[in-house]
């Protein structure tokens, strides 16, 4: 660890930089009046590398990776960390000079991983059972089960019973939930059309099971939670016809460029009536993707937002390329692991606004130290 | 058999020293290197540090907090919580503008009236522990370029007559103390814990029992642009017991106890600490089958820790944190009040009576004893590093000196030592070792006589003894328990809390002497006048120990004599009550 955060001492546009380690046994130990007795146990390891600078026009930059494992063996071997961490560097300099972004509509691609982040918050979040019966609740899908709610070639399941996916560690597995029940895999959407919501033992009309999706941080009390949350899709391109479709579509709707959306660091939605019924999702990195060949240019400074319901509609087409998000998902019952599974995708539109810019100037002073070495990015 | 004991203990004799000597090695090298990294961007910041056509900093104080600090946690013999960290912290004290009008004592929204700090790297690592200094310095710079905007603006629009000067010009010191070795032995902790709250398995009527051990060692190292350079290695160990019950009625019982030691050599023993557990857990049994008083007027001893407890919720806050910040918001006033922030209802009493005539209050920071008591509060250097001096507050009751941090007041203007802060706190004025000490003392079966005659003159069948309060501060126990500490404050519905906080431990003393432990009870419109009608005092000096903000880097003492009050007000608790569990404890029977 300490050698390997030695690394960002060679770049002195890293203000804050960290390697962090943590390791989490959980033991869960339940018994209940009806005969249950259960005794499970996870280990989730995390390592993060993580790099932040300040742009002169005070907007804070971050950079960070996570590498998830249930053993120690099974994170990454140094190299790759290292390889990670010159590739996070690298990000932050082009960040910290890239231009500001406009607010935009227009086409655009998920990367596989930012599509998972993508369904967990806005997807996700309305699938759980217990929000379609709380009268304070939107109920986006209460009503809407045996109707088409997504384009007919995505599916969508929720399977904790996986613990890896193509040899990657999935932190939202577990064998019973926090109510005892035994898990299993349960498909949300299939081809496109509503079927099941995530169950708790707090029973919806029509789905008075539990499939297993009651969770909660302990000392709270259960809802139903996401664990492994899957897109799957029967529309599978390889990522260059993904961007050749992208292209297409922006001719079409006569746009000089679209977006790819690189990395994203969650976001949130707002379930409840009281509010509007919208997303706000955090893009941490955002590339253009010019039409006349060009070659890419980050921007910055960008949120997604929309309404899910119209969003859903616009996604045209996905790649192959499956892949996991793993993180921590924070709801009513508190904090609990997830992962989210899924292709990029192609979507027709989406509509991102300016983001909420700290005023704080760079440090007025340069770095104490000098660099080990001189580094080719600075 | 005998060689073979001898030679063991002469191993571990020789690895015991050895560790010293490495532990001591290991924190003259921490000193170098944090010395020089704070030296290094001190020197920088002084002369560099500056924002487009802005004010530089006037002044620049670093402060590291090189600590270990131990939490244990015990109820029913078994462990509940063990946890032994490491940290260094830097706090920063940067002020920009003048020593008459800075950034400082002003409370802004929000901020204010906590202190930023940063956490360093522990590995004594120059360049990284230097780099986080200079970030830190840059936001706390940038911050105080903020404040003092927002500070001016105020006051243009404010007229404040007589306004003290904001900050005192400290004058150079250099104190260096000899370095703590972290050398807190977990393990020996948690035997320690685990043996004292086994006895509560024969108690079953204390529902739930919680023993915190904190073990705290921190070496203070301080630097500023005066040319002041200070080390202080302090440590401290803090066993505290509470306990809660319910008596036949329902009346949640709260009772607990906390001992405070400033040396590794002082720590009880396993036998020792059990049988304090036991002593404590004893007087709790008989507590909750105490009888319940509806109200009570007339004259109160309180004795031991009541009395220490008596003059930190009086008179320690009333002298404390002065002088008061400005607040630009006069909510965000009263509210800091409420928390148990604020105080300093002494601050234009300068010259006027505060206690009877016959007392005489001193805080002496230079101490470790009093008579034959050893006192914690003490320590070679301040928080400001300044050089701690003895101050006389009160002389024939009348208040004559204020305790004095980084800030002068409107008549006090000289530095006296009493700069006390910790990581996340603002240093102000705070007391340390404070003495009562009173002319008109009898001896305490006196004293519990003048109690008896007082009652019999009004017709009253019984007086009263406090022996223990509850301590509004308490940071130990289960939630239940902490809530309990707070709630006893006693609002008495109308909002303000009492000054003073519920007793907990209360005896009713009939004509002939005899004593009976009684509940139920809280005080009623008690002010800080209260200290005036104190009557006779006994000539006992009962040591009282505590941490002020319950902070282990901020231990203090009381040295103080019982003391009768002619007539106090008591009225029953308001709380809600709760039944008592439906089924006896597992623990009863066995």
């Amino acid at each position: 660890m300490r050698e390997l955060s030695a690394i960002f001492k060679d770049y002195p546009f890293v203000e804050r930089s960290s390697v962090s380690m943590s390791i989490t046994n959980d033991n869960r130990y339940f018994v209940s009046s009806e005969g249950s007795s259960i005794q499970q146990g996870q280990a989730y390891i995390r390592m993060g590398v993580s790099c932040s600078g300040t742009c002169t026009d005070g907007m804070q930059i971050q950079r960070y990776e996570g590498f998830d494992a249930a053993t120690i063996d099974g994170l990454p071997a140094d190299s790759v960390v290292v390889k990670t961490i010159h590739r996070l560097v690298g990000e932050l300099a082009v960040l910290l000079k890239a231009p500001l972004a406009e607010p935009y509509t227009g086409p655009a691609i998920l990367l596989n991983r930012a599509t998972g982040v993508y369904f967990h918050e806005i997807f996700g979040h309305r699938i759980e059972g217990h929000r379609q019966k709380s009268e304070t609740e939107g109920q986006t899908f209460a009503k809407k089960v045996n109707q088409k709610i997504l384009p007919d070639f995505i599916s969508v399941i929720d399977d904790p019973t996986l613990s890896e996916f193509k040899g990657e560690f999935l932190r939202g597995h577990y064998l019973y939930d926090d109510q005892g029940v035994k898990t299993e895999k349960v498909t949300v959407v299939d081809n496109g059309v509503l079927r099941n919501f995530l169950m708790s033992r707090s029973p919806v009309r029509g789905f008075p099971v539990s499939n297993a999706h009651g969770r909660k941080q302990a000392g709270l009390s259960v809802v139903s939670r996401q664990g492994n949350l899957m897109i799957r899709s029967s529309k599978e391109l390889p990522f260059d016809s993904l961007l050749a479709l992208l292209k297409e579509e922006c001719r079409k709707q006569g746009k000089p460029y679209g977006l790819i959306f690189n990395d994203i660091s969650g976001g949130f939605t707002s379930t409840g009536r009281y509010g509007p019924q919208a997303f706000k999702v955090i893009p941490l990195l955002v590339y253009k993707y010019y039409t006349d060949g060009r070659p890419m240019e980050a921007i910055r400074g960008v949120d997604i937002v929309g309404t899910p319901l119209a969003s859903f509609e616009q996604i045209i087409a996905t790649g192959n390329d499956y892949d996991v998000f793993n993180g921590t998902c924070g709801a009513e019952s508190g904090s609990v692991p997830v992962s989210a599974i899924a292709p990029s995708i192609l979507v027709a539109s989406l509509e991102v606004e300016k983001k909420f810019k700290e005023q704080q100037k760079p440090p007025i002073l340069p770095p104490p130290y000098k660099p080990i070495k001189t580094s080719g990015i600075y | 058999m005998i060689t073979r004991y001898s030679r063991k203990t002469i191993v571990i004799g020789i690895i015991a020293a050895l560790l010293g000597m490495v532990s001591f090695a290991y924190a003259q090298q921490a000193g170098d290197v944090l010395f020089k990294a704070m030296q290094d961007e001190l020197d920088r910041s002084m002369s560099q540090l500056v924002m487009e056509n802005l004010e530089r900093p006037y002044f620049v104080s670093y402060t590291i907090d090189d600590a270990q600090q131990l939490e244990v946690h015990a109820n029913l013999g078994t462990l509940t919580q063990s946890n032994l960290d490491r940290g260094r912290y830097l706090s920063i004290d940067l002020r920009v503008g003048s020593y008459s009008l800075d950034n400082g004592n002003f409370v802004s929204g929000y901020s204010g009236f906590g202190a930023d700090y940063a956490q360093l790297p522990t590995d004594n690592n120059y360049d990284a522990i230097r780099n986080q200094i200079y970030l830190q310095t840059d936001q706390v710079y940038k911050d105080a370029l903020e404040t003092i905007s927002k500070k001016r603006a105020y006051l243009q629009t404010r007229v404040i007559a007589n306004r003290p000067d904001d900050f005192l010009k400290l004058p150079t010191n250099r104190i260096i103390d000899k370095p703590e070795g972290f050398d807190l032995n977990k393990a020996k902790f948690e035997e320690l814990a685990k043996a004292a709250t086994d006895v509560f398995r024969d108690y079953p009527d204390i529902i739930s029992s919680d023993l915190k051990i904190q073990g705290a060692i921190a070496n203070q190292y301080l630097l500023n642009s005066n040319g002041t350079r200070a080390l202080r290695g302090d440590r401290l160990y803090v066993f505290d017991l509470s306990m809660m019950g319910k008596a036949a009625d329902g009346e949640d019982i709260f009772d607990g106890d906390r001992i405070i030691y400033n040396s590794l050599a002082a720590i009880p023993s396993i036998s020792d600490l059990t049988a304090w557990a036991k002593g404590n857990a004893d007087r709790m049994s008989k507590l909750i089958k105490a009888d319940t008083l509806e109200e009570y007027i007339g004259p109160v001893v309180f004795t031991a820790d009541a009395a220490g407890e008596f003059f930190r919720q009086l008179f320690v806050r009333s002298i404390s944190n002065l002088p008061q910040p400005t607040y630009e918001n006069e909510q965000m006033a009263a509210m800091i009040g409420r928390v148990g922030g604020g105080g300093g209802e002494f601050a234009e009493k300068l010259n006027r009576r505060v206690l009877p005539a016959s007392f005489t209050v001193y805080d002496d920071p230079t101490i470790s004893k009093v008579g034959n008591s050893s006192v914690i509060g003490g320590y070679n250097v301040d928080d400001a590093g300044n050089t701690p001096q003895k101050v006389v507050l009160v002389e024939n009751g009348k208040l004559v000196n204020l305790l004095i941090g980084i800030s002068p007041t409107k008549k006090i203007k000289d530095a006296n030592g009493h700069a006390r802060g910790a990581v996340s706190k603002l240093i102000t004025a705070k007391p340390s070792n404070l003495v009562f000490e009173s002319s008109e003392k009898v001896p305490y079966a006196k004293l519990k006589e003048t109690l008896i005659t007082l009652c019999k003159d009004v017709e009253l069948p019984y007086g009263l003894i406090v022996k223990r309060l509850s301590d509004p501060n308490a940071s130990s126990g289960s939630f239940a328990i902490r809530m309990g500490s707070m709630m006893m404050r006693g609002s008495g519905g109308s909002g303000a809390p009492e000054a003073l906080s519920s007793p907990w431990e209360i005896y009713r003393v009939y004509p002939d002497g005899r004593e009976e432990p009684v509940r139920g009870l809280q005080f009623n419109n008690v002010t800080v006048r209260i200290l005036k009608d104190i009557l006779q005092t006994d000539d006992q000096m009962f040591v009282y120990n505590y941490l002020l903000n319950a902070d282990p880097e901020m231990p203090a003492s009381i040295v103080t004599p019982s003391v009768l009050i002619e007539e106090m007000e008591l009225k029953k608790n308001e709380e809600k009550i709760m039944k008592p569990p439906l089924l006896p404890s597992p623990l009863a029977g066995k």
